[in-house]
């Protein structure tokens, strides 16, 4: 290679483990074999500035603290047991984590870790209380708040919904972003999980943890056009240096997943996939019923209109699910992960969350909360 | 890559941009080539036809089946070689399973302990505190 362009070609040092992987089977996703060739430097994803407020075996509870603080009530994230959290903070200026801290809240987040096959019996149970109950326990701990919002997305949030209506007290607020609820109702993934097409027991047994195999070819063939296809426009728009590191930190996130808990697999198949218990009041969770109807606080619903994975009509039922007498639900023209990491959501969604979450949050004395 | 400039540039994004440079002279581009209305016409065509296919009954019950079918000689195998491993006393992935939901319940016990420990702690500091404070008038 000549030394005086060293960015002409990706080095041999860099390519060979990838070839090497591929050749092995553990085949990484093309982001990380294109960005070789491309040259430059790699934003790294979830980049805002945090500390590590509690671990327990493989989880982390992330802490985001504002420089300027506006709000005494606290934000806990939890995230889907799918992928990783990092969506949540995607890209400096595209980061949902960072733009709720830049308005004075402090944010906890759950990084759930990679379950191994020791992990594989983890239930439903477990998740809610080992894991999100001490993690709640602690961010008020911490805080010295009564009370916090609950931010759940996608499948998290169901966690988080089955976990204040068995906990309401600690909960302040509670935020649903792209939740499925009504599982009768989500489309592609409701009919491939029908009983009579798909046995999660037999799946279980055999594999342990689901493997990321198996989800990652799923979800490409929710859309297997659109897989081929935005490969075809990344290329026709690779002199565009935002678009091209906005597309690789997304194909990055989207590859970079993780097992899936198989005794919670088990569990969500059956209870909200196959049997819709989980609408119906009817889950149990540690010999406990999961009725949403017991959760009282303020609940924002965030649905987003071309969401495939959470269709709009699986969220929307929840406001009339709960006992809540304070509602609202936002609908944004966008898909599941635009919620999260589209150039719109810094400039319209995330400000319409924040004018409901602001005064559903106590104020901290004498700080000046935004107009 | 905001730094990026030509220079920068890597030989490959370079040849991908005269690619597509030359494709856009082409005169057919605009029907035929990607982001031609030929070519959505059939992007569209394929996506319906395969929405069809993956949501239809034929293609799930074969699908389920021959995943179930996996699955389950993948399950048989394991349970004979958990069987083979237990006979020659060597240590099989479901003891180790056994071995770390011990270590879990370990782990809760203490982590319960530490708690307990924290609060008496809090307790002992508010008390010392009240019997260090001088009696007001």
């Amino acid at each position: 290679m000549d030394e005086t362009r060293p960015h002409l070609l990706p080095r041999t040092t860099e390519l060979l483990p990838l070839w090497l992987r591929t050749l092995t089977g553990d085949v990484p996703g093309p982001a990380a074999l294109v960005r070789p060739w491309l040259g430059g430097p790699t934003v790294p994803l979830a980049a805002t500035p945090h500390t590590v407020a509690y671990t327990k075996d493989a989880l982390r509870l992330l802490r985001y603290t504002p420089a300027v603080p506006r709000y005494a009530t606290p934000i806990l994230f939890v995230y889907s047991l799918i992928n990783r959290y990092k969506i949540l903070d995607f890209l400096p200026g595209r980061s949902l984590i960072e733009f709720l801290v830049e308005q004075g809240f402090v944010v906890y987040c759950i990084d759930w870790g990679t379950p191994t096959r020791a992990d594989q019996d983890l239930t439903w149970d477990d998740y809610l209380h080992r894991y999100l109950d001490r993690c709640v326990q602690v961010v008020l701990a911490e805080t010295g708040s009564p009370h916090l919002t609950l931010y759940g997305y996608c499948m998290g949030g169901t966690m988080a919904l089955s976990y204040a209506a068995l906990h309401p007290a600690p909960v302040g607020n509670f935020v649903a972003q792209a939740v499925p609820v009504d599982f009768a109702n989500d489309g592609i993934l409701t009919r491939w999980t029908e009983r009579q097409f798909f046995n999660a027991d037999a799946l279980v047994d055999a594999e342990g943890n689901v493997p990321i195999a198996l989800m990652e070819s799923a979800f490409r063939y929710m859309d297997p056009i659109g897989t081929q296809q935005k490969w075809l426009d990344f290329f026709k728009k690779i002199g565009d240096p935002a678009f091209v590191e906005t597309f690789l930190a997304m194909e990055e996130w989207a590859g970079d997943n993780i097992p899936f808990p198989g005794e919670v697999y088990r569990q969500y198949l059956r209870d909200c996939y196959q049997t819709n218990a989980f609408c119906r009041g009817e889950m149990q969770v540690g010999g406990r019923r999961v009725e949403l109807r017991q959760i009282t606080c303020p609940v924002l619903t965030v649905i987003a209109d071309r969401d495939n994975i959470a269709p709009p009509a699986s969220s929307e039922p929840l406001p009339r699910l709960v006992a809540s007498p304070d509602t609202a639900t936002l609908r944004f023209a966008t898909g599941h992960v635009g919620l999260t990491a589209s150039s719109r959501a810094r400039r319209e969604y995330w400000p319409q969350i924040v004018a409901w979450l602001g005064p559903r949050s106590s104020p901290l004395p004498g700080a000046t909360t935004p107009a | 890559m905001s730094e990026t400039s030509n220079e920068r540039e890597t030989l490959f994004v370079q040849w991908i941009k005269a690619w597509n440079k030359a494709a856009d002279g082409f005169p057919g581009n605009n029907v035929v080539l990607q982001g031609g209305e030929l070519m959505k016409q059939w992007q569209d065509q394929l996506r319906k036809m395969l929405e069809e296919v993956v949501r239809s009954e034929g293609f799930l019950a074969s699908m389920g089946k021959s995943m179930e079918l996996g699955h389950t000689v993948k399950a048989h195998v394991e349970g004979l070689l958990e069987k083979q491993l237990a006979s020659l006393r060597l240590p099989s992935l479901a003891d180790l399973q056994e071995l770390h939901g011990k270590l879990r319940t370990l782990d809760d016990r203490t982590e319960a302990l530490e708690q307990q420990l924290r609060e008496l702690h809090l307790k002992l500091d508010r008390l010392l505190a009240a019997s260090t404070t001088p009696p007001t008038e």
